[in-house]
């Protein structure tokens, strides 16, 4: 029963209906409504004669069934009929309240009208106000009851007579004078004091300045989209400024528009764009962001502050600041000033000037510090863009510079992909192939090879592409056929993902047969070095021995198979410690030279000497030795023998040297013993001299014969000891070094004669011939006359002494030259009984007389000679002696004239 | 006749001397050491003084040094007789302040004559 509810639910009664629709709507309920019931009657019946078989359950069910079909159609009238009375209910109570409206009063209408928004006044055919409300009192300035009868041109001047105008603008003019706009809308009334127009009037200032507010922000909308447009187009940063400048004057409506970018080194903005400028208002500024703050213009104080400067009335501003005379002067009533920022702060400003005071309120403001900002990132797009192109142009030069490198390089370059596609080559490519760039373009690498080169060549390129690195030595085919050998290198790179093998290749055929020629020249010297006497052996740097010539096998005493390939540790046992080893370790650390003579001990025992000499090699180094042994044996024998010997010198040398002192010290003891016994020797010998003397000059008495010839044999003993005493200390002055000679200049053929003379009675009385020649050009000389004249006497003495038959000659001559010295030379000879020859020289040997067995028959002391050689000597001359036995002897004395 | 001042410590040598001397008419005031002779020298004003180097405590150079200190005999020949023959002896000497120098033994023959010679030079010196 619940579901056949539902289509009557859904007609909401609450709805107002419009009859038709009434109708189509009621129409299928109350159908369905027969169709159920009827549905019902006829079936339920069968449905409850089928469940119950008994006739009174049947009779008693179907009562029930009734029942239930009489309770749910009453409750289904019931709701339709409480929904019908509240829908009546309702249309009464809305025809109540209108009745109500309808009879409102005249003094609401009236109270409406007092406190409309707008202002309403109304007047007569006299244009006489005679009506008007708050607002209109409100929208004049008047008084009610002033205004009341007043002409209406008196505040609204321009209003027409009468006009059939609904609605018009209009400028109505306060009490006090001011205008006011309005907005107006007339209606023209027949009331019963006669026709009357009724004016409803609207201030629209403020509409009007939502309007101009609007025009503006209308015109920055469309400043900002064409300075956005510039940027998008601008090409460089002068003439974007330009055109924004531009784009916010003739577009933004701004009287004067100028960018300033900021001088870091004189800290002044200066103006790099204006638009609008006709009035010359910049030529004369500066702006220094250097000002004091309370001198601060705004452009300054922007830039500094790095916010926005708004001057919305420059009259106002303090009339001490410079720019506000020039800026009033150009008409400008409003500016403002927009920090332009760059990457560390702001770069500049840009400045905007309106001849309107108040032009910037918060719209304009965001709207500039937007565009402002727009500017800023236009710049470091620029700035990034042009450091972009300096980058591309330094990109575009590098890529030359490679390029022309490339060409320029000897040899060929390439560089292809996996797939043996040429992605590069150099112009020597072209050239030494022959191929025509496009050519190229087309082939392969393999393509220019032929032979089994081409098998050898992939196969490196293979290498390349699977280890990174191969090189090739191949022939690289040209287009006419020609083949030249080349040494090829690949390195694979990876190029945008792709392996690449990049390398070059290089004539090689000149190198080849230079190596060639080496190789045959090394053949050459390997042959000689093969069969020099010298050994040679060469050793890697790990020791190995490389080399050995034949030699080597002799001086090492053993086969060089033994040897070659092993280490010289291997082949040597212990040799390390060895000095050969350490010359050759030397060379092979020091890479230097090395020569040296060396005994090595074989492991057989034998010692051999090599003369060994060592040099750094390419592989290590090579030795070069030959065999010594035998000179070294020789040499050392000699060495012994020569130490020896010089052992005995040294020994000798002691001896004479302690011999030598010994013998010093003896001359001393005996110059000191002889100046000792010369001085007591004279003391009794001036008695016996003395009185001698006395006793034979007679002064003491007269003396018989045999009295004076005794007493002058004492005498002359006496004598004789005078002389040996005056003769040893003569020579033993000249022995210990104290006789000087003097160096005067004499008259040396006076000391001669004078020598002579002092003779002559003795020679003639043995009855002998003396004989003397001198130069003529003996004269003065230097030297000691009283020693010279010392050993000419003692000559001439011993060669009277001497002569028993015969002469004595004294031959005197100059010899020599200036140049070498000339020297006076003086030989004495004699007829005597001469010396033989071995005796000659002991002649000047102290103590010495020839055959002493004539000692008593020829006096002396022995010592004369030796003491004439000396003095001689000391004068810088020499005595020298030649004699005959039994013939004669001939005595020279040699001094140099000049004493030297 | 002229004075002759001899030092000498040897006896034989002062007699030897002293008889030569003598004899050629000379008077001849011996002393036989340096001071004797000092004082001698101051007492007799010698017109020739005979000087031995070797003497006993003073020896002739100092002798000679200390007459030639004496106002009196600041010019008075003094002649050194010596042994001492060695190389330099006769230098010593005149650097002593000798006059003159000669050598023992002396020549009997020839003595008297330089004495003389060096004792006349004086003399002549004096009377100029």
């Amino acid at each position: 029963m619940s579901d056949l509810a539902d289509p009557k639910a859904g007609a909401d009664i609450s709805m107002p209906i419009e009859p038709p629709s009434r109708y189509k709507r009621a129409l299928p309920i109350v159908a369905v409504y027969a169709a159920v019931a009827t549905l019902w009657i006829l079936f339920s019946d069968a449905v409850l004669a089928s469940l119950f078989s008994d006739r009174n359950l049947l009779v008693q069910w179907s009562t029930f069934k009734g029942l239930a079909f009489v309770a749910v159609t009453s409750a289904l009238l019931w709701v339709m009929v409480l929904k019908t009375l509240a829908t009546i209910e309702r249309s009464f109570a809305a025809l109540a309240s209108k009745d109500a409206q309808l009879r409102l009063s005249e003094a609401q209408v009236s109270a409406i009208v007092e406190t409309a928004t707008d202002a309403i006044l109304s007047f007569d055919a006299d244009h006489r106000i005679v009506f008007l409300n708050t607002a209109a009192q409100r929208l004049f300035q008047c008084e009610k009851e002033t205004a009341r009868g007043e002409l209406i041109t008196r505040y609204l001047p321009e209003l027409p007579a009468v006009t059939k105008q609904n609605s018009l603008s209009l400028v109505g003019r306060r009490s006090d004078g001011t205008a006011v706009p309005i907005e107006a809308s007339l209606s023209c009334t027949d009331a019963p004091g006669g026709p009357a127009t009724t004016i409803i009037l609207r201030d629209i200032t403020q509409r009007l300045a939502q309007q101009v507010e609007f025009e503006r922000l209308q015109r920055l909308h469309e400043a900002r989209s064409q300075i956005n447009r510039s940027i998008v187009w601008a090409v460089d940063r002068d003439q974007l400024l330009d055109r924004i400048c531009i784009a916010l004057t003739e577009h933004g409506g701004f009287r004067l528009a100028w960018i300033a970018r900021h001088d870091a080194d004189t800290n002044i903005l200066m103006p790099v764009a204006k638009a609008g400028d006709d009035l010359g208002y910049l030529d004369n500024l500066r702006i220094s962001t250097q000002t004091e703050p309370g001198m601060r213009g705004p452009s300054a104080t922007s830039f500094l502050t790095a916010l926005p400067y708004v001057c919305n009335d420059i009259q106002a501003e303090p009339t001490i600041l410079p720019w506000r005379q020039a800026a009033i002067q150009s008409g400008l009533r409003s500016m403002a000033v927009f920090p332009i920022m760059g990457p560390s702060g702001p770069r500049g400003t840009l400045n905007v000037y309106a001849t309107e005071a108040d032009y910037f309120k918060e719209p304009e403001l965001r709207l500039l510090t937007e565009s402002a900002g727009d500017i800023a990132y236009a710049l470091s797009a620029l700035e990034l863009d042009q450091e972009k192109e300096l980058a591309q142009a330094q990109a575009r030069r590098e890529r030359q510079f490679s390029e022309s490198m490339i060409d320029s390089l000897p040899g060929i370059l390439y560089f292809y992909d996996s797939a043996g596609q040429f992605l590069r080559w150099n112009r020597n490519f072209e050239i030494i192939s022959g191929y025509s760039a496009e050519e190229i373009s087309r082939m392969h690498p393999i393509d220019f090879f032929a032979g089994p080169d081409k098998a050898l060549v992939q196969s490196r390129i293979e290498s390349v592409f699977s280890h990174g690195e191969a090189f090739v030595e191949a022939n690289f085919t040209a287009k006419d056929g020609r083949t030249t050998q080349h040494y090829f290198t690949g390195k694979r790179i990876e190029l945008d993902g792709r392996a690449c093998l990049v390398g070059v290749g290089i004539d090689i055929s000149d190198r080849l047969r230079a190596e060639k020629k080496l190789r045959d020249s090394e053949e050459r010297y390997r042959q000689t070095l093969d069969r020099i006497i010298e050994s040679c052996q060469l050793f890697a740097f790990d020791w190995t021995y490389l080399y050995l010539n034949e030699a080597a096998e002799k001086n090492n005493r053993r086969p060089n198979s033994e040897v070659l390939g092993r280490t010289i540790f291997d082949a040597w046992p212990g040799i390390e410690h060895t000095e050969v080893f350490a010359l050759f370790e030397s060379c092979m650390k020091s890479r230097q030279s090395n020569r040296q003579e060396i005994s090595f001990g074989f492991p057989d025992g034998l010692r051999g000497w090599f003369d060994v000499t060592v040099h750094p090699a390419p592989e290590g180094i090579y030795v070069l030795s030959v065999e010594i042994t035998e000179r070294k044996q020789a040499e050392l024998a000699l060495r012994e023998l020569n130490e020896n010997l010089e052992q005995k010198i040294v020994e000798r040398t002691t001896a004479l040297h302690a011999a030598l002192e010994r013998a010093e010290a003896a001359d001393r003891i005996k110059s000191a013993f002889l100046a000792t016994m010369s001085h007591e020797l004279r003391t009794p010998l001036n008695s016996i001299i003395g009185f001698t003397g006395i006793v034979l000059q007679g002064l003491a008495g007269p003396l018989n014969d045999e009295q004076n010839k005794q007493l002058t044999m004492v005498r002359g003993s006496a004598r004789h000891l005078l002389d040996l005493i005056n003769d040893v200390l003569d020579l033993s002055k000249i022995e210990a070094g104290q006789l000087e000679v003097r160096k005067e200049v004499f008259d040396a053929r006076a000391a001669i004669e004078r020598a002579v003379g002092s003779v002559r009675l003795h020679a003639k009385s043995k009855g002998l011939e003396l004989t003397t020649t001198i130069a003529d050009d003996i004269g003065e000389m230097i030297g000691d006359r009283r020693r010279m004249e010392q050993i000419l006497l003692n000559i001439l003495n011993n060669a009277i002494k001497f002569t028993d038959h015969g002469h004595v000659k004294l031959n005197a001559d100059i010899r020599g030259d200036a140049s070498a010295g000339r020297e006076l030379q003086v030989t004495i000879s004699d007829t005597g009984i001469g010396i033989k020859t071995d005796d000659v020289e002991k002649l000047f040997q102290p103590f010495h007389q020839i055959d002493s067995g004539l000692t008593r028959q020829h006096e002396g002391t022995g010592l004369g000679l030796a003491i004439c050689r000396r003095l001689a000597g000391l004068m810088g001359g020499e005595v020298t002696a030649v004699s005959q036995w039994q013939k004669g002897s001939e005595f020279t004395l040699t001094l140099p004239i000049d004493g030297k | 006749m002229a004075t002759v001042l001899l030092i000498e410590d040897n006896e034989q040598n002062r007699y030897l001397v002293t008889y030569l001397l003598e004899r050629q008419g000379y008077i001849v005031i011996s002393a036989n050491d340096g001071r004797s002779g000092l004082e001698l020298a101051a007492q007799v004003d010698p017109d020739v003084i005979l000087l031995d180097i070797q003497l006993p405590t003073m020896d002739g150079h100092e002798v000679a040094r200390a007459l030639r200190t004496m106002a009196s005999l600041r010019t008075v020949p003094i002649v050194a007789v010596t042994s001492y023959a060695m190389m330099g002896d006769r230098e010593k000497a005149l650097a002593a302040g000798c006059t003159g120098y000669i050598e023992k033994p002396i020549d009997p023959a020839s003595f008297v004559a330089e004495v003389a010679a060096y004792a006349a030079s004086y003399l002549a010196d004096d009377i100029q």
